[in-house]
């Protein structure tokens, strides 16, 4: 997570969005995609918990049980 | 004041006035039996109409109440009993050349759309005001203001339409009239003193607002702003309350025999998610309602000061009109699923039968709520320097919303000729049947609320730069809970509803919404703290936004009421020939379902009326600024 603060370059563009002044390739590893799969992997699980819980809760499974 | 105060108070002082008289027995009013009869409950079953009974199979049959014994009333046994008369058309008053269902239907439905005006805008004054307290920015308070201004003289109108509505009601259903007002005789009594203290309140806190600035004076403002609200708030409730058994009879038995217990009447089946769901949309309502009023200023400013004031006063109003709207959809499942649990009946009637293509048109009109929300913001990141970085990715947010708004609003069964159906193969289309299904429309919702609200993050990271170190893993956190929370929205739309049974479809519906809330409460919070003491690329230009972004604020308000009068007009209709469902029978020669064309003629109709009254309170606000030096005119007096 170190390295300079993102400043805005002012270049713009689509790439852009991200605002981060580019740290080289394991940069954008190590600050983006780690964290994004990483949060990803997280969310999906949270998200099937959710899911399961509220059919539960509902007195059905997460997958048809006929 | 004079202008504001007397056509309301008079209004007011009518509508308690009536309330009063009819109970006390008009002539003619002999059909609507307040009775005094022996408690006893054969006697009651003897006395009344077999309205509404229904035999349960397996039970004995419901004997004949015209064979029964005679009812003898005991004196000293006496009980007001509240009986839902047996009419026949003779007992509905007719004037000539006068509909009594439309004078009625519309009154109530103006009177609905500036209540809803009235109601909700206090409620984001207040918030403004105490942003303003709290930030010690007058622009807030001065905002504020102005949007209270906008309501003062609606709430004039409300009161006229109401007394309107309720001299309408008295005159062309006098027997429902009696019978409501029999059982709600407390609460309407109580409704009419709390129209007093609203009345009072409103005038107070709008004529004292300069007079009440500073210090302690603020915060006995800000305290009747919280009184205000509290009292109109209530006056809902109770609204509501009359409205709901009409839908949902609590407190009187199977024929609608009233058992005394005005608690139970009130807090009714579908009382709680009519006012949830009134609260909501009232909020969204106001808000595009004082947002046209901005827009209507912004056009007609020609200072750039005023221009950049009621860019800002338009942008705060579509933001609370988007913020009540984005929770809208999830009211309205909330309260279509207690229609369906109290009544499936009505519940069938509401979505599958005859109201089901009102429901196109609905999705019509919400999808071009969120298009002209969505446009709008996407014009107002003009207003900042650094919203070039974002252009790119609009038109990616146009084609998701415009692709979920046309699954949104595709039919399941098609309005077909023999020709067509033949031609077709079926009543369903090969590929746009299976979107026309609820699993397809709730998915296409929750994504279209979560593009909204995507358009409202990137409007609000247009003018700035983030300084916190983690910045990119925090737009790695916020890219992946879309993505893995818009999987999980199509996995419970596409699983759940194409590969399993009804149950499972209705049931994965949840999961759907709570998903939607937990992105938007989570990306809202990881946005913040992102943004926090973030650095803006340039002060934002104020006023620097095109003339034709005011019209989808204009667009938001009409789009609004239209709704408001097509969706209101569904829940009334869904009584059927009612006047209290399954318990008080309209025998009146209305006593049947418009076509759908009808209805959206009237709705429209009465859409046109209110925009008319709308320009009418925003053309009042704009001469009350106006002075005319009229010089010579005055003789010069010595004092």
């Amino acid at each position: 997570m170190g390295g300079p603060s993102p400043v805005y370059d002012g270049s713009g563009g689509p790439g852009c969005l991200f605002l981060v002044a580019g740290n080289g390739r394991m940069g954008i590893v190590k600050e983006f995609i780690a964290p994004f799969v990483i949060a990803f992997a997280a969310f999906c699980l949270l998200f099937l918990g959710l899911d399961f819980s509220i059919m539960k809760l509902q007195g059905l499974t997460l997958f048809f049980n006929p | 004041m004079r202008l504001h105060l007397f056509p309301g108070l008079s209004a007011v002082l009518l509508l308690a006035l009536s309330l009063f008289l009819i109970p006390a027995g008009l002539p003619g009013l002999g059909l609507s039996q307040t009775v005094a009869a022996e408690t006893a409950d054969e006697g009651v079953k003897a006395r009344i109409q077999p309205v509404g009974q229904v035999r349960v199979a397996g039970e004995p049959e419901l004997k004949n109440p015209e064979s029964g014994p005679a009812v003898e009333v005991e004196e000293e046994d006496k009980a007001e009993l509240v009986v839902p008369p047996k009419l026949t058309a003779a007992d509905y008053p007719r004037i000539p050349g006068v509909n009594g269902r439309i004078v009625v239907w519309l009154a109530a439905q103006l009177h609905l759309w500036f209540a809803a005006l009235v109601l909700a805008v206090p409620i984001f004054v207040f918030i403004i005001e105490a942003i303003g307290m709290r930030t010690r920015d007058k622009r807030y308070d001065d905002m504020a203001y102005e949007f209270i201004k906008v309501s003062i003289t609606a709430y004039s109108l409300t009161a006229i339409l109401g007394g309107l509505l309720a001299f309408g009601l008295a005159i062309f259903y006098p027997h429902v009239f009696r019978y409501l007002t029999a059982i709600f005789k407390e609460s309407m009594f109580y409704y009419a003193l709390l129209f007093f203290v609203e009345s009072a309140t409103l005038y107070v806190y709008y004529y004292g607002w300069h007079w009440l600035q500073g210090g302690f004076k603020k915060w006995v403002h800000l305290t009747l702003g919280l009184l205000l609200n509290a009292a109109g708030t209530t006056l809902m409730f109770l609204a509501n309350a009359w409205l709901t058994f009409t839908m949902s009879p609590a407190g009187v038995d199977a024929a609608g025999v009233f058992s005394g217990d005005a608690w139970a009447a009130i807090h009714n089946y579908l009382w709680n998610p009519i006012n949830i769901h009134r609260l909501v949309a009232n909020v969204a309502f106001g808000g595009s309602i004082v947002g046209a009023y901005a827009a209507f200023k912004f056009l007609s400013a020609s200072a750039r000061e005023q221009k950049a004031h009621y860019d800002w006063m338009g942008y705060t109003a579509n933001f609370i009109a988007i913020s009540a709207l984005l929770p809208l959809p999830f009211a309205g499942y909330y309260l279509t699923a207690e229609i369906y649990a109290y009544s499936q009946q009505m519940g069938i009637t509401l979505m599958g039968g005859i109201f089901a293509w009102m429901f196109i048109i609905q999705a019509v009109l919400i999808g071009t709520l969120f298009l002209s929300a969505n446009y709008y913001l996407w014009c107002g990141m003009g207003r900042s320097d650094g919203a070039h970085r974002y252009n790119g990715y609009v038109k990616y947010l146009a084609i998701v919303i415009i692709g979920a708004f046309l699954v949104w609003f595709t039919p399941h069964t098609l309005v077909l000729t023999n020709q067509e159906l033949k031609a077709l193969g079926g009543p369903y289309h090969a590929i746009l049947g299976p979107l026309g299904i609820m699993p397809a429309k709730n998915t296409a919702v929750n994504i279209m609320i979560l593009f909204t609200t995507l358009s409202f993050l990137m409007y609000r990271r247009a003018n700035k730069i983030p300084t916190v170190a983690w910045a990119r893993a925090g737009n790695a956190i916020q890219i992946a809970l879309f993505s893995a929370g818009i999987l999980n929205i199509l996995f419970l739309g596409i699983y759940h509803g194409y590969f399993t049974n009804t149950v499972y479809k209705v049931a994965a519906s949840i999961p759907q919404v709570l998903t939607t809330l937990v992105i938007i409460v989570a990306s809202t919070v990881l946005d913040t703290m992102m943004y926090k003491d973030a650095k803006q690329v340039a002060p934002l230009h104020w006023g620097r936004v095109s003339g034709r972004s005011q019209y989808a604020l204009f667009l938001l308000a009409v789009a609004f009421t239209w709704l408001m009068g097509l969706m209101g007009y569904i829940r009334s209709g869904i009584r059927q020939h009612w006047h209290v469902k399954d318990v008080f029978r309209d025998a009146s020669v209305d006593a049947f379902t418009p076509t759908l064309g009808y209805a959206a003629n009237v709705v429209s109709v009465g859409t046109i009326l209110f925009m008319a009254m709308v320009i009418f309170v925003f053309w009042l606000s704009q001469v009350s600024t106006i002075k005319t030096e009229a010089s010579g005119y005055w003789e010069e007096r010595a004092t």
